[in-house]
C-alpha cells in the first residue's frame, strides 16, 4: 500500500509544485505532499533496514544425522576457511538421516555449535534454530505489500556428537580410511594378544583355585593306599611335586577347554569394544 | 504543403515514407539500445577480462564520448554526404565494431569494438531527427517526432532488460552476436528502401576543432575514470584534468573565432540558455551515473542475474518515458519552473533513499527508489530542454541543439566516471587487508560486501549534493511560459 499511497503523494506533489509558480496559494500543498513523499520513503527506509512492523519469531528443528561420508567411523565433517581455527569461519557439511543429499551450514549471520553427548553408538543430532523477522499482523503486512515478508535473522546450528562419532576437518576426513586402517591392523594385533593374555590369566586363577583341593585329595589317596609314604620326606615332596605337575596339567588342559567354550566369546566381545573405543580415541586425539 | 503528393527524394524519384520511416526506426532502436546494452554484462566483463568496475565502464562511458564528439561531426556529414550514403557507412561502422567486440579476446578489442560502433550511432540518431523533420509535411511532423521520441525513451530501456535475458542463456560474446544480426538485417532493408532525402551543399568541416573537441573531451573523461585509482588529490588527476581543460578552453576559442564554427558556441550568450543547458547536463549525468551505478549494486551487493537486474529498472525507464511525455505537454501550458522544482526534489530524496539500500533489501524497494528517481529525471529533461531553446532565434535552434545534445553526452560520461571513481576509491579505502582474507576469509567478505556498500553510498551521496546544485540553478529560472507563443503559430 504504502507503495502506491507514495506515487500517488508524489503525483500531487509534482502537480502543486507546478502550481505553486502559478498561484502562491500551493505552497502549503507542495510542502504537505512534500513532508508525505519523505515521509513514506522514511517508514520504508525503516521497514527495509530496521524491520518496522516486524517482530523476530523463532523456529527449532530437531534432526537425526547419519555420517557426512559413508563411513564404518561415523563422523561429521567441516571445512575450516582461512589459517585460524575460528568457529565462524567453519562451514559445517551434514546428513539427515535418511537423505543421500549433504547440506551445508549458512555462511552470513550464523553460530555454530558442536557439543559431545554422553552416549555413545548413537545417531548425532542437529538442533537447528533459524530466527526470522515476521510482520506483526496483517495491518503491517499489508502496508509494505511487496517487500520481503519473512527475512533470516539468524541460523544457529548446534551439533550433538555421540562420544563414538569423530568430528573431522575435510583434509582429516580424507585421511581418515588410511588412517583408520593403520590402526585397525595394530588392533587387531593388540587385540588376538590380550585375548590370550586374558584367556591363559583366567585359566591360570582358575586353576590356582581349584588345584590345592585335587592335589590334596589325591595325596591323600597315595597316603592312604601307601602309608610308607610318609615316612620317607624326600620322596614325599617328590611325590607332591609330580602330583602338582599332574594335576596343574590336567586341571590347565580341562580349564582351558571350559574357558574356551563359556568365556571366550565374551571376552572377545569385551576386548574388540575396548579396542573401539581406544581406536576412536586414538583417532580423535590423532585427528580431531 | 503538399501533404497529399508523393512523396520524392532528390532526384525526384517517389519513395514509400512508411516503409523508410519503419526501417529507419528499426535502424535507431537497434542502435541505441546497445548504448545501455552492456551495463548489466559489467560483473560477466569484469570477471572474463578480469578489470576493475572503473576500467569496464569505458565501454559505456567511451561510446558517449564518441556519441558527444560525434553531434557537431554529423550534423556536417548530413549535409555533406547524400542520405543512403551516410546511413549505410554509418550501418557498416556499427556492425564491423560490433563484430569485432563479439570475437574480441582481449579487452582493448572489445573497446575499440565499442567505440567504432558508437560512431554509427552517433550518425544514426541525428539523422533520423533530421530526416522525419524534412520529409514529413508540418503537419505530421508530431507524430513523427513522437515516433522517434518513442524509439529514443523505449530503446535505452529495452536495452538492459533483452541483454539481461541473453545473458540469463548465453555468454556475453551473444548480445554482440544477437544485435549485429538485427544491424545486418536492418542494412538489408535499408539497401533496398534508404533514398537520398536531404539536400547536400558544400560543407566543410574543422578538422582542427574536431582534434580539439576529441583530445579535450577525452582527456578530461579520462582524468575522471583513473582518479579512482590515482586518488583525488593525486598530481597525475590535475595534470589531466588542467591539460584537457586547456585543450576544451582552446576548443571554445576557435570555435567562437571561424565563420563556420563546428559547435555554434555563441548560443551560450544567451544566460538563459546556458543555464538551462547546464541544468539539462546535470540531469542527464544523475541519470546516466546512477544507471550505471545502479546496475553494478543490483548484481555486485544485492547479488542479482543481470536479467533481474534489467527488470528491476525497466519500471523506472517506463516511469522516465511517460513522465516525459506528460512533462513535454504540461510544460507548453504551464511552465518548466515548477517541473524542474519538484524533478530534482525528487532526485535528491530519491539519491538519498538510497544511501540506505544494503545488501539485503527488497527488490520491490529498489525497483521502487529507481522509478521515483527516473520521474524527477522526466520532470526535468524535456520541459528544461524545451525552455532553453525557446530562448534562442528560430535560426539557432540548430546550433543549441548540437551544444546542448554535446555538452549532456559530455556530462553523462564524466558524471559517470566521477560516480564510478568515487565508488572504487571509497572501497578501496574500505577494504580490509589482505591478511584479512588469508586468516579469516568470511569475516574478509563481510568487511569487503561493507566496503563496497560505503562505496555505493558515498556516490550516491556525491549525486544527491549534485541535484542539489541542480535544484538551486533551477531557481534562477524564470517561468515565462508564453514567450514564444508568437513564434509556435
Amino acid at each position: 500500500m504504502i507503495y502506491i499511497f507514495l506515487f500517488v503523494v508524489i503525483t500531487l506533489f509534482c502537480i502543486s509544485a507546478v502550481a505553486m509558480f502559478l498561484n502562491k496559494r500551493y505552497i502549503g500543498t507542495t510542502l504537505l505532499t512534500l513532508l508525505l513523499v519523505i515521509g513514506s520513503l522514511g517508514l520504508i527506509a525503516k521497514n527495509d533496514n530496521d524491520h518496522l512492523g516486524m517482530h523476530v519469531t523463532e523456529e527449532t528443528t530437531t534432526q537425526k544425522l547419519a555420517s557426512s561420508y559413508h563411513s564404518p567411523l561415523p563422523f561429521l565433517v567441516y571445512k575450516q576457511l582461512g589459517t585460524t581455527d575460528q568457529m565462524k569461519e567453519r562451514v559445517y557439511s551434514y546428513r539427515v538421516a535418511g537423505q543421500s543429499k549433504r547440506q551445508e551450514t549458512k555462511l552470513d549471520h550464523f553460530k555454530i555449535q558442536v557439543t559431545r553427548s554422553n552416549q555413545s553408538g548413537d545417531h548425532a543430532k542437529l538442533v537447528k534454530t533459524v530466527k526470522q523477522y515476521q510482520y506483526k499482523n496483517n495491518l503491517w503486512h499489508s502496508l509494505f505489500l511487496g517487500s520481503k515478508a519473512k527475512r533470516t535473522k539468524s541460523t544457529s546450528y548446534v551439533f550433538e556428537v555421540p562420544q563414538d562419532w569423530l568430528v573431522l576437518e575435510s583434509k582429516q576426513a580424507k585421511r581418515l580410511p588410511k588412517v583408520a586402517k593403520e590402526l585397525q591392523v595394530q588392533a587387531t594385533q593388540t587385540g588376538e594378544r590380550e585375548v590370550k593374555q586374558r584367556v591363559t590369566q583366567l585359566v591360570t586363577q582358575q586353576v590356582k583355585a581349584q588345584a590345592p583341593a585335587v592335589i590334596t585329595a589325591q595325596m591323600k589317596a597315595k597316603v592312604s593306599a601307601d602309608p610308607s609314604l610318609m615316612q620317607d620326606q624326600t620322596q614325599f615332596r617328590a611325590l607332591q611335586q609330580q602330583v602338582t605337575t599332574q594335576v596343574t596339567a590336567s586341571l590347565t588342559r580341562k580349564v582351558t577347554k571350559q574357558v574356551e567354550a563359556k568365556e571366550l566369546p565374551k571376552i572377545k566381545q569385551q576386548v574388540t569394544a575396548k579396542a573401539k573405543s581406544k581406536l576412536i580415541q586414538t583417532l580423535r586425539q590423532e585427528l580431531e | 504543403m503538399n501533404n497529399q503528393a508523393k512523396a520524392v527524394d532528390v532526384k525526384s524519384k517517389p519513395y514509400s515514407r512508411m516503409i523508410l520511416v519503419l526501417v529507419m526506426s528499426l535502424g535507431s532502436f537497434t542502435t541505441t539500445m546497445t548504448v545501455t546494452m552492456l551495463l548489466n554484462a559489467f560483473p560477466n566483463l569484469m570477471s572474463a577480462f578480469n578489470i576493475s568496475a572503473d576500467t569496464v565502464e569505458w565501454l559505456t562511458n567511451g561510446s558517449m564520448l564518441v556519441l558527444g564528439v560525434m553531434v557537431p561531426i554529423s550534423a556536417f556529414l548530413i549535409n555533406k554526404v547524400p542520405t543512403k550514403t551516410l546511413y549505410l557507412s554509418a550501418l557498416v561502422f556499427f556492425n564491423v565494431g560490433l563484430a569485432m567486440s563479439a570475437v574480441s579476446t582481449n579487452f582493448a578489442t572489445l573497446l575499440t569494438g565499442r567505440l567504432i560502433a558508437a560512431v554509427g550511432v552517433g550518425v544514426m540518431a541525428p539523422l533520423m531527427q533530421t530526416t522525419l523533420l524534412v520529409i514529413f509535411p508540418v503537419e505530421e511532423r508530431g507524430m513523427a517526432m513522437g515516433l522517434n521520441g518513442l524509439v529514443v525513451a523505449l530503446a535505452p530501456a529495452v536495452g538492459p532488460t533483452l541483454s539481461g535475458w541473453l545473458l540469463l542463456h548465453y555468454s556475453w560474446r551473444m548480445l554482440f552476436w544477437a544485435i549485429l544480426l538485427l544491424g545486418v538485417l536492418v542494412f538489408v532493408l535499408a539497401l533496398f528502401t534508404m533514398r537520398n532525402v536531404l539536400p547536400n551543399t558544400a560543407a566543410s568541416l574543422d578538422v582542427i576543432s574536431v582534434i580539439e573537441s576529441t583530445l579535450g573531451f577525452g582527456l578530461l573523461l579520462y582524468a575522471f575514470t583513473e582518479v579512482g585509482t590515482w586518488g583525488w588529490t593525486s598530481i597525475e588527476f590535475f595534470t589531466y584534468l588542467i591539460i584537457s581543460l586547456l585543450v576544451i578552453l582552446l576548443f571554445g576559442y576557435r570555435q567562437l573565432k571561424l565563420d563556420k564554427p563546428v559547435l555554434d558556441l555563441s548560443v551560450l550568450k544567451s544566460k538563459k540558455f546556458t543555464l538551462s543547458i547546464i541544468i539539462v547536463a546535470i540531469n542527464y549525468a544523475a541519470m546516466i551515473g546512477v544507471q550505471t551505478l545502479f546496475t553494478l549494486y543490483i548484481q555486485q551487493v544485492r547479488g542479482e542475474s543481470a536479467f533481474h537486474a534489467g527488470l528491476l529498472l525497466f519500471p523506472g525507464a517506463i516511469a522516465v518515458a511517460i513522465t516525459s511525455l506528460i512533462s513535454g505537454r504540461t510544460f507548453d501550458r504551464l511552465g518548466a519552473k515548477g517541473m524542474g522544482v519538484a524533478g530534482f526534489t525528487l532526485l535528491i530524496v530519491g539519491s538519498l533513499a538510497m544511501t540506505q539500500l544494503d545488501a539485503r533489501s527488497s527488490l520491490v524497494v529498489i525497483m521502487t527508489l529507481y522509478a521515483v528517481r527516473m520521474i524527477g529525471i522526466g520532470l526535468v529533461l524535456m520541459p528544461i530542454t524545451t525552455s532553453g531553446m525557446n530562448e534562442l532565434p528560430i535560426n539557432k535552434m540548430g546550433d543549441g541543439t548540437s551544444v546542448n545534445n554535446t555538452l549532456r553526452q559530455i556530462a553523462g560520461a564524466v558524471g559517470t566516471a566521477v560516480l564510478m571513481s568515487i565508488l572504487t576509491n571509497q572501497a578501496k579505502q574500505n577494504l580490509p587487508g589482505k591478511h584479512v582474507l588469508k586468516a579469516t576469509p568470511l569475516k574478509y567478505k563481510h568487511l569487503a560486501d561493507n566496503a563496497v556498500l560505503t562505496g555505493y553510498h558515498t556516490a550516491f551521496l556525491v549525486c544527491a549534493l549534485f541535484c542539489i546544485l541542480g535544484l538551486v540553478l533551477v531557481m534562477f529560472l524564470s517561468n515565462n511560459k508564453q514567450q514564444k507563443e508568437g513564434e509556435q503559430a
